[in-house]
Formats: structure tokens, sequence, C-alpha cells
């Protein structure tokens, strides 16, 4: 049996408020509030996120597939970023899915297919994306930054995957090309009708139908799409009758390849077990999946009325963090060979454990710092720890824009089991404290020599369930 | 472990004045000082047999040609040394042992650093790790120490104000100093956070100067001049460039102050009740205050409490930066630890153009951390 054995939905912590781009711009308030990746979040990282809420799976994964219309590189692959992040054999597959809104639900399509035939096992299928708008447009408002992550496998727990069907259109609804800045609408009415409700009544009839399940017996729906409002009518053509989840767009926004993974974290989270959901996500034609709950179903989704979703962004902030204000920076050097040497070290957080004195140290050395043995192993170390000390700097970044932007917190973490780092404090942790828990989240830290240099950094140990 | 007591006098010290030397190119700054301290030393230029510089910045000047394109002295021995803020004080250790050891008669210790051709604040990137520890600056590495201090020993900034007054008064008093001007606690509790808890007076400026020291056998020494002081110890130690990743670290002490000065008194044959007066490496105020207790000069925690009491005022029990030290005497970089042999030197013969301190004092302890706190310390004991 194929099934979805854990799905986790993250939402980046900072806000964007209506009521702060109209007060910027003088202008009278209108509606929508989204949220907002931090100046250090991308889509790997976002990726990454929702990922680091899966129960681990380590060794067994023998796939990363990574699905997003805003990678960071358009020439070298992200789930392959992902995918020593996470440790994962040598072996694994990964694949990169550009360019379309569905593409992680087409990713988990192809995933579902290597895992019926036999080539895989377990497949991590992951989407993040930064959605970025000319200022005062209405997708400055209405897009949202996200991530999201699907653990699949063949080990029997989990919500059976029942099927999955996929219907293409040369979709004028919205477009980029390679060198525009932004989204590019059609006519939305005629988006709505043609690129949205009908290819998806086409993907879901035809998933229900492999399914063999009778539309009366679909208990939830979950519809990611750019025009949510015809949902009803996606519904109605079809004979279901059914809540129906379009993900967290009053709150937080569309968050394009992402925004599937919102809209079934919250059917799934409201299903009980035995219903049949399906999820059908919009883009260049529909994708559509079938699945029955079953309690052993692992489901991380953002609270988005909960706690951490009341950061506001200061509307200059955001505008620089998207560049849309001009900042020289000059970022520090870095090397493609050493980042190659130190990615255990750097990505995995690995350090070493000395077998003569038990000491685990950070970074890792050929031999032990304490003891000066050299019998020491690689270890990976807990992503959790305290404050021992901090620092709130207010000029590292005139020192050197490379080393951040405004002020900068800086803690030295004692991990849990051992091992010590000094990192950064992400921005929306200002109160820092000794001896207060934290998590460690990884996060982009700068381009020096021209690439994506990303390390970790601290913030609240979360809550889980509650991003 | 050997010493070199007594087997190296100081002939001549010399010092710019420290500050915005908008007005001076490296080579003047180097100029002024070593004219200075040749001149102190009565001796012409040509008996200069081997010179060391020390200096921070490759920017500063890099190798031997550094001093000698700058000052004109030619067709000798001179090594160029860096060792982080230490570079002037260990330069001076380098070039001792190149008198101790019988070598060279006399010789030359030349530290300089032009910081201010620029509006860099605070020590700028020198190529640090793209991500280990990315993020931290000279003030934040400090103030790492400042959180920690406080929250133990349950004090708050106004112990460290305590520091930058005092500092501040002394700074006043000395001709050569970059700030001259008292502060009150409250301006320096009211001022700009640069890094929690450490603010805008917490820190030592960043400074252009040079300063200069001529060295020889006693033997030589002895006809020259008969207020010669002595070296007595030289110790350096250095431990860590990260500690913020040793498990133990625990903020408060810095164990490479704590080697190095065991060192130099054991050299020196001497302990803590035997100095007269100190000048110690107070590039932020939380450091003079674990300076102190690492030297085992104050109980551990208490340096603030001896402070507030008045020992380490120019006429208390065991003067501290009678000169103002680096937080307002100033701190270019490579001249530091020269400048502190200088100022020691000048206060043992009862001539400083500062604050003197009263009672004839004999015995002198220079102190000077490269890096931030656990990095490196030099230490040297100056006697008569």
């Amino acid at each position: 049996m194929t099934s979805l054995q854990a799905l986790c939905a993250y939402l980046p912590h900072w806000r964007l408020d209506a009521t702060t781009v109209a007060a910027a711009w003088g202008a009278p308030a209108g509606r929508g509030r989204r949220a907002i990746a931090d100046r250090d979040e991308d889509p790997l990282t976002l990726a990454f996120a929702a990922t680091s809420g899966l129960p681990s799976a380590g060794p067994a994964i023998d796939a990363v597939y990574f699905a997003s219309t805003s990678a960071p590189y358009l020439e070298k692959q992200t789930a392959s970023v992902l995918a020593a992040a996470l440790g994962v054999e040598r072996t694994a597959r990964t694949l990169d899915v550009a360019a379309s809104r569905r593409g992680w639900v087409t990713a988990i399509g192809l995933a579902i297919d290597g895992l019926a035939a036999g080539s895989l096992t377990t497949a991590v299928v992951a989407t993040g994306e930064l959605r970025s708008a000319e200022p005062r447009s209405a997708d400055e408002l209405g897009f949202a930054d996200a991530g999201g992550a699907a653990l699949l496998s063949v080990d029997g727990t989990g919500a059976e995957v029942l099927a999955v069907r996929s219907v293409h259109a040369d979709d004028l609804g919205s477009w980029r090309r390679t060198d525009d800045p932004h989204v590019r609408h059609g006519e939305q009415r005629h988006a709505a009708a043609t690129f949205e409700l009908e290819p998806a009544q086409l993907a879901l009839r035809d998933a229900l139908a492999a399914a063999g399940v009778a539309p009366a017996d679909v208990a939830a729906v979950a519809y990611s799409a750019s025009q949510p409002a015809h949902a009803g009518k996606l519904l109605a053509g079809l004979g279901i009758d059914a809540p129906v989840f379009v993900g967290s767009t009053e709150k937080a926004g569309y968050a394009g390849a992402a925004h599937p993974a919102l809209c079934l974290a919250a059917a799934l989270g409201a299903a009980s077990p035995g219903d049949v959901v399906a999820l059908v996500a919009t883009g260049d034609g529909a994708d559509a999946l079938v699945v029955r709950a079953d309690a052993s179903c692992v489901v991380v989704g953002p609270d988005v009325a909960g706690t951490g979703s009341d950061h506001e962004v200061a509307y200059a902030s955001f505008l620089r963090s998207r560049g849309a204000l001009a900042q020289e920076t000059e970022p520090p050097r870095s090397s493609p060979v050493a980042h190659h040497r130190d990615t255990e070290q750097h990505l995995r957080l690995s350090g070493i454990h000395c077998s003569a004195c038990g000491q685990v140290q950070y970074p890792a050395t050929s031999r032990c710092a304490y003891c000066g043995a050299e019998d020491v192993a690689p270890v990976a170390l807990a992503r959790h720890g305290r404050v021992q000390t901090f620092t709130t700097d207010h000029i590292v970044a005139g020192i050197n824009p490379g080393n951040g932007e405004g002020v900068v917190t800086m803690a030295v973490v004692d991990l849990d089991g051992g091992g010590r780092v000094f990192v950064q404090c992400t921005s929306d942790y200002s109160d820092v404290a000794i001896d207060d828990e934290v998590e460690l989240v990884l996060r982009h830290l700068h381009d020096g020599s021209g690439f994506k240099n990303y390390y970790w950094k601290a913030r609240p140990a979360a809550r889980r369930g509650s991003n | 472990m050997g010493t070199i007591k007594d087997k190296v006098a100081i002939l001549g010290v010399g010092c710019t004045r420290f500050g915005e030397r908008h007005d001076a190119s490296v080579a003047d700054l180097l100029n002024e000082a070593v004219d200075e301290a040749v001149a102190d030393a009565g001796i012409d230029r040509a008996a200069i047999e081997a010179a060391w510089v020390g200096t921070y910045f490759p920017a500063t000047g890099t190798a031997g040609v550094a001093l000698s394109d700058a000052v004109r002295l030619y067709d000798r021995p001179i090594t160029r040394v860096e060792n982080y803020c230490a570079s002037g004080m260990d330069a001076f250790r380098n070039a001792c042992f190149g008198v101790a050891s019988g070598m060279y008669d006399v010789a030359l210790v030349a530290g300089v650093e032009k910081l201010k051709d620029h509006g860099d604040r605070g020590i700028p990137d020198q190529g640090d790790h793209p991500v280990l520890g990315r993020g931290r600056s000279a003030p934040g590495s400090f103030a790492l120490s400042a959180t920690r201090y406080l929250h133990d020993f349950g004090v708050g900034r106004e112990v460290l104000a305590d520091v930058a007054v005092k500092n501040h008064a002394n700074g006043a008093r000395h001709a050569k100093a970059h700030l001259r001007r008292a502060i009150t606690r409250e301006q320096a509790l009211e001022a700009p956070m640069i890094a929690s808890p450490l603010g805008l007076f917490d820190c030592a400026p960043t400074s252009d100067g040079a300063a200069a020291v001529v060295i020889a056998r006693p033997e030589v020494a002895h006809g020259l001049r008969d207020d010669s002081v002595l070296v007595k110890g030289v110790a350096l130690d250095v431990w860590t460039g990260r500690p913020y990743h040793w498990n133990d670290f625990d903020y408060r002490h810095w164990p490479t102050t704590r080697r190095a000065t065991a060192s130099a008194f054991e050299q020196a044959g001497i302990q803590a009740v035997d100095v007269d007066l100190v000048e110690n490496h107070d590039c932020f105020t939380i450091t003079e205050l674990i300076n102190l207790e690492d030297m085992g000069l104050a109980p551990e925690g208490k340096a603030w409490q001896l402070l507030r009491e008045g020992v380490f005022e120019v006429d208390g029990r065991l003067p501290v930066n009678a000169s103002g030290g680096l937080k307002s005497f100033g701190h270019p970089i490579g001249a530091t630890g020269v400048r502190m042999v200088y100022e020691v030197t000048r206060q043992l013969q009862g001539r400083s153009e500062g604050a003197q301190v009263p009672g004839a004092p004999e015995v002198g302890v220079c102190q000077n951390i490269g890096g931030a706190g656990g990095n490196l310390t030099a230490v040297t004991v100056l006697g008569r």
C-alpha cells in the first residue's frame, strides 16, 4: 500500500497587512494580509522548515523531490541541496519540478508511481515558494510565502493513496517569463473559468473514478487555486457535498506551488479516520490526489491564528528584503571548494564525538580539542539547546553588510547532547535571554562568492503543531 | 622554562599622539615615534642592529619593509609581527629575545596602525569564515562576556560605566591621549547601544598612532642612562581562535590571561601583591574588569567593587590604566602593546606625560589581549 505518512505545511512568521501597505502609500486601506518570508528565508529554507516537521525517516529515504516556481537557482538543483541538508543516502533520487503552481502535486504523483512500481520505498516531496510582486499591486497582498513537505512510503502506515491524476492546459492565466521580475496576469475571470475550474473538474472526476469513490462519498476537498471563490461551482459540478479547504488565503495569501500543502494540511487536519479527502491543485491544468485519512498520518499544519503569526513587518524592511529598495551589500568571500568539503559540518551540523574523553564538539577536527585523542567519530548534533550568552549588535551590519542587515542578535548555544554553536538569531527573536530554549533553523546567510550560503540560526524552540 | 629577567634594558621610548591623525601617514607616525625613542635613548640611529614591527592590518604595512622604508633604516634584520591586537607586545617580546640571547646589543621595536584614513567603524572583516560565527564584531564578541558577567554576578551596566568614567578621567590628563575629556556615569549609561550590553562609552575608539621602544643589553644601557627600566618577564599564551565553540568556556574569564600572567610573574619572581601599577587591555570596559580578575589583582566577580572603592585610581592602592588605557588613550592596534611599555617605563621613571602614579613605583605590568577574549594574551613585567 502506498500512503501519505506525514504532511507538514510551514508558514513563515512575519505578516504584511493591508493597513501597513496603505499607510506607507498614503492610500485608503484595502483588505488582505499575507505571510512573508524573513529576509534570510528562501524557497529552499521554507521547504527545509517543512521537512523538519516530518517524522525522521533518515536513511530509508530514497527520493527527494522539490517543486517551486521560484527556486533559488535557474541552473542548479534545489532538491540536491535539500538532500544534503537532510543527510539522505547519495543514491537517493533527486528532482526539481519547476515553473508550475501544481508542481508539488505532480511530483507527489511521480513519487507515487515510483513507490507503486517498487523502485522507491520512501520519498520526501517538498515545496517552497517566495512569491514576489510589484509594490502596491494586488499580488503584493494576495501572495503568500510558504513551504510544504510530504513523506510518502510503502510501509503501510499513514493515509492510503487511492488515486492521483493529471490534466494539462496551456495556461495564460498567470505566467512569468525568465526575465520578468513578477507574475503577469491574463484576463482574470476568463482564467478562473478556463484555466482553473475546468481542468480542476476534469482532474478530480478522473481521480475519483480511478479511486472508485463516488462523489457523494468524498468527505473533504482541498482546493488550491489563485481564485478559490469558484470552489463551490467545482463541487456542485461534480455532485460533491463536502467542506472545501482553500488554504489560508484570507490570513496568509496564495502561496503558488506551496499552496496545495496548506490546503491539504487543513483538510487532513479536520478529517476523521476513514474519510476520503481529495486535493486538487491548479496551474497549467490540474493535478488531483485522493487519499483515505488515517489516524497514523502525521499532519503538522500552520495555525495561522495562533502564536508566531503576529509579527507585523515594517513595509520598508519588506521592500528591501525583496530587492525593491536598493542596498549596497558586500557579501563575504566564500568558496565552492570549501563549501563542498564542509557540507556535513555546515548543512548537516555534524560535529565529532571523542571516544577517549566523551566530549561532543564542533566544528569537526581530526583530533579531540579537549584531550588530543585521535579516536574521534562524526556525530550529528542536536538542533535544540540553551542560550549560554548573547548580544544584540547594532553595528556589525554597518561594519560589513555581508554580516546581515540592521540589528543582528548573536547567541552562543549549548546543544542538547553536547557541542556549542555561535549563531545569529532570527529577526523575530529579539527578546533573547540566558538559558532560553532554542531550536536551530536553516537560513540563507548571504551570497558570498555568488552562491547561496546556508547556515543555522536560533529561534525560540517550536511548540510542535503551531509553527 | 627559563627567564630573561634583567637581561634586557629599556633605553628609550617614544609615542605619537593617538587619535584621528588625518595629518599623518603610516610613515609619518612611525618616524614620529621612532625619532622620539631614539632621541630618548641618546643613541645614533645607526646603532640599531635589528628591529621588530607590530601591525595588524596588511593595509598598514606588511613584512619588514613596513618599517624599513618608513624610517629609512635599511640593511638590517627586520621582522613584522602579527598577533591580533597583541601584535605590538609580541614584537617587543621577540625583540627582547634577540637582545637577551646576545645576538644584538641594541634593537628597535615599533608598533603602528592606521585606522582613520577610512570611515570604517570597529575592526573590519578580515576574511572571516563565511558561516561559522558569521555576524560577530569586535564589540559583539566582548559583549558575550559582558552579558554573562552581569548575569552571573548580578550587577548592572553601572559597573561598566565606572570603568569608562575612571579611564576617561585619566586620559583627559594625558597629552597624547585620543579622547581627552572626562565623562559622567550618566553619559556612559545613556549613550547609544553598540552591542548589548556595551554602549558607546564602553568601547575604545579606533585610533591612528605609533609607539617605539629602543632596547639594549643592560651593559650597553648602563653607560647611557642611570634610570633604565629592566625587562623582568615576557609571556604569551595562545589558546583558540574560536572560543565560542568550546563547551566549557564560561565567558567570565579568559584562561590565556591567567596563564600568561602566571608565566610572566614566575619569570619575574613576583606575586600580585608586588605590582605597583598596571596598564591593561581595556578595549571594552568589561575587558578591564575581567582582566584584573584573571591577573589575580581582584577576586572573581569583585573587580567592579574594588574599582568603586577607588583601589584602581591613580592615587589608589593599585593604579590601573593611569594613561587612560585603550578606552581613552586610544587603540591603534599594532601600536597598543608598545604604547603600554612606553607608558609603564615612563611611570617607573617618574616622568609620565599623563597622571603620574605617586610613590616611586617599582614594578609595572602590561597586559595586551589579542582577538576576542580567549584567543591570546601577552603579559610583560617591567621593573627598576
